[in-house]
């Protein structure tokens, strides 16, 4: 296992432009990026440098104005609506910072959500979620809803929801960027965790350059280009 | 992944608890409407029960007679309908009976207004009335004249109290009838059937034999199978076109044979009354659609503002790999489910009400009640109902992209 010389993402003169009818907004300029398997990159830059819109474009997301997208060796900026919504759920899991989590479902509801939409029987289901619960250390919390637990604990349950249907990639848009340090360093070490024993590709947005030297790889953007 | 959208609709309910107690009460009020426009339509339109001897009846109950000084419409003669229904040769039966008569009669210094139809043997047989007690009259009886009686249970109730009847007497308009049963006024099935007491057809007193063609009785023609229906008023148009070729002055002779909704085709649509049917359903769905368009656009409008809370929910469903149309069919199971709660709510309070009108004798011998009928046009018009109030907020939703829901945008 480790860093495998395929690329898992793949970006080609990726351009990102927000238009109104009066301005047009730079938010990605010529970005190209490989991402290889296994690597966890973290991405850093400041505020409306685009770091947030680069990760939606990799997680099929958001469509870029420009450029080609592959995803494990696929070419995947034309695909179809549906044919992006199978890919990213049996390619990508997400973590966001600000978790969204479905307030009504508890929290192993929760994580079946991105198995609700494969073939799988509700047993299997079950099982898978309370095993990704279990991998993050909240095996106990099955029952509870979100507005029960910590800032932490919703990070541990949001990644258990992008582990269980064990993605190839994972994109976490600033992770612990809600989190006290002690939680920040917990939910870091599930993720390296990840990368190192899965061999799960990571790619993560941080504003910690703590957090991002723990990291294989950095890269860093200003004003829509990458600079590093 | 049903019981999942199930319980995503149970908690998206509870959460807004007021918006939900008004989009119900707009669902089941409206379905309380319709139900109750339903079941009384059904009744006066479309009565029989299915499998049961009237839904295979056709009704004879209105002629159309024009000569060149005359043209009268009006319900049959007894001659007319004694030389012409009585002997088609396709029906398994034909019943004559009278139209409605009112009379009174004193009871314990009380006065009784009452409605009498006097019939054939054969009204009981096609009838398949339940008697409380007794039996009905046959045609031997009928043939014989005898001074006999079939009353209704709030007959009963008015005249001999809450004692049997079987074999007492009644009296009125200066005879007497000996009662020989009492039928259930609820379970008489339709209203042309309907009367306080039923006699023999050979004890009215003035002489059926009119000799022309209007009179005050109709007919109920037993087919064997309703495939006959068309074969049955043919033989009845050719004896009509018979009778007008002997009689050259007589230029329109028609007797309309088929179901009350057919009667108000002809009613209403004199010249085509085939066409007049189909347009007079035409109009009842019309209807019944813009009566459910109001509460329908404020369904449409609650559910937008469900969406705009659930943004979040969609982006993560689309992120972790929801299709649009998975959603758009998650969103449509939980408005159907909306409805049908409603609906539940709508049937209950129709039950409740159907009852109270058909105790409180505000439409004579109207008993409306839940019939099968009624039940299954009402989940009918919950599923259209929930459908269609359903749709364009899925659609919208269905177009957000992952990360505008993610990021809180706008529909």
């Amino acid at each position: 296992m480790g860093i495998e010389d395929t690329d898992m993402v793949k970006l080609k003169n990726v351009e990102k432009v927000y238009r109104t009818s009066t301005i047009e907004t730079l938010a990605l300029t010529d970005i190209n990026l490989d991402v290889r398997k296994g690597e966890f990159l973290s991405v850093m830059g400041p505020s409306g440098s685009g770091k947030s819109t680069l990760l939606n474009i990799m997680g099929l997301l958001d469509d870029p104005t420009g450029g080609e997208i592959e995803i494990d060796d696929r070419p995947v900026t034309h695909l179809k609506g549906r044919e992006m919504a199978r890919l990213r759920n049996q390619k990508i899991g997400f973590v966001f910072q600000s978790y969204h989590l479905i307030n009504d479902l508890t929290v192993v509801d929760n994580v079946e959500v991105p198995l609700l939409y494969r073939r799988m029987s509700n047993a299997e289901r079950r099982r898978k979620a309370a095993a990704a619960l279990d991998k993050v250390g909240l095996s106990a919390r099955l029952k509870h809803f979100p507005s029960q637990l910590s800032g932490g604990q919703c990070q541990r349950v949001a990644i258990a929801r992008a582990i269980v249907g064990q993605p190839e990639l994972i994109l976490a848009d600033e992770p612990t960027g809600n989190l006290d340090s002690a939680m920040s360093e917990e939910i870091l070490n599930i993720l390296i965790g990840l990368n190192k024993n899965e061999n799960t590709t990571i790619v993560m947005v941080t504003h910690n350059q703590a957090m991002a030297d723990r990291t294989e790889r950095l890269i860093r953007l200003f004003d829509g280009s990458q600079v590093q | 992944m049903l019981k999942n959208y199930v319980k995503i609709a149970w908690k998206v309910l509870l959460r807004r608890k007021f918006f939900t107690v008004i989009s119900l009460f707009g669902i089941s009020f409206t379905l309380l409407v319709l139900m109750l426009s339903v079941a009384s339509l059904t009744y006066t339109l479309d009565p029989a029960k299915p499998g049961s001897k009237l839904a295979r009846t056709l009704f004879a109950a209105r002629i159309e007679y024009r000569s060149e000084n005359n043209h009268i419409i009006s319900t049959p003669s007894y001659d007319f309908l004694d030389k012409n229904v009585r002997t088609l040769t396709r029906p398994e039966r034909v019943s004559i009976l009278s139209n409605n008569k009112t009379t009174v009669c004193y009871v314990n210094n009380r006065k009784l207004t009452l409605d009498v139809k006097y019939t054939d043997g054969n009204f009981w047989d096609i009838m398949e009335c339940s008697f409380l007690e007794g039996r009905p009259y046959d045609s031997a009886a009928v043939a014989g004249g005898a001074k006999v009686a079939v009353i209704s249970e709030k007959m009963r109730r008015n005249y001999f109290g809450d004692v049997s009847a079987v074999d007492k007497e009644i009296e009125i308009g200066g005879d007497r009838f000996r009662v020989v049963g009492v039928i259930d006024n609820r379970e008489i099935p339709f209203y042309y059937a309907f009367a306080d007491v039923y006699f023999p057809l050979t004890t009215v007193r003035t002489d059926p034999f009119s000799g022309t063609y209007w009179g005050n009785y109709m007919a109920l023609v037993l087919a064997a199978r309703k495939a006959d229906w068309g074969a049955i008023q043919a033989e009845l148009k050719a004896k009509t076109a018979e009778i007008m070729r002997q009689n050259p002055d007589i230029t329109k002779l028609d007797c309309i044979m088929g179901n009350p909704l057919d009667e108000m085709a002809h009613v209403f649509f004199e010249d085509n009354p085939a066409r007049g049917k189909v347009l007079l359903i035409s109009i009842g769905i019309l209807m019944a659609l813009l009566f459910m368009l109001l509460p329908t656009v404020n369904l449409v409008n609650l559910n937008l503002s469900r969406i705009i809370e659930r943004f979040s929910e969609i982006g993560v469903r689309k992120a972790f790999g929801a299709s649009s149309m998975t959603l758009v069919g998650q969103f449509i199971v939980e408005n159907v489910i909306l409805t049908f709660i409603g609906g539940a709510i709508g049937l209950i309070l129709a039950a409740i009400v159907m009852e109270i009108v058909s105790h409180s004798g505000l439409i004579p011998y109207g008993h409306f009640s839940l019939n099968f009928k009624v039940f299954f046009y009402s989940i009918i018009i919950c599923l259209f109902f929930g459908l269609f109030s359903g749709v364009y907020p899925a659609f919208k939703m269905s177009r957000l992209h992952p990360v505008e829901a993610l990021r809180g945008g706008q529909l």
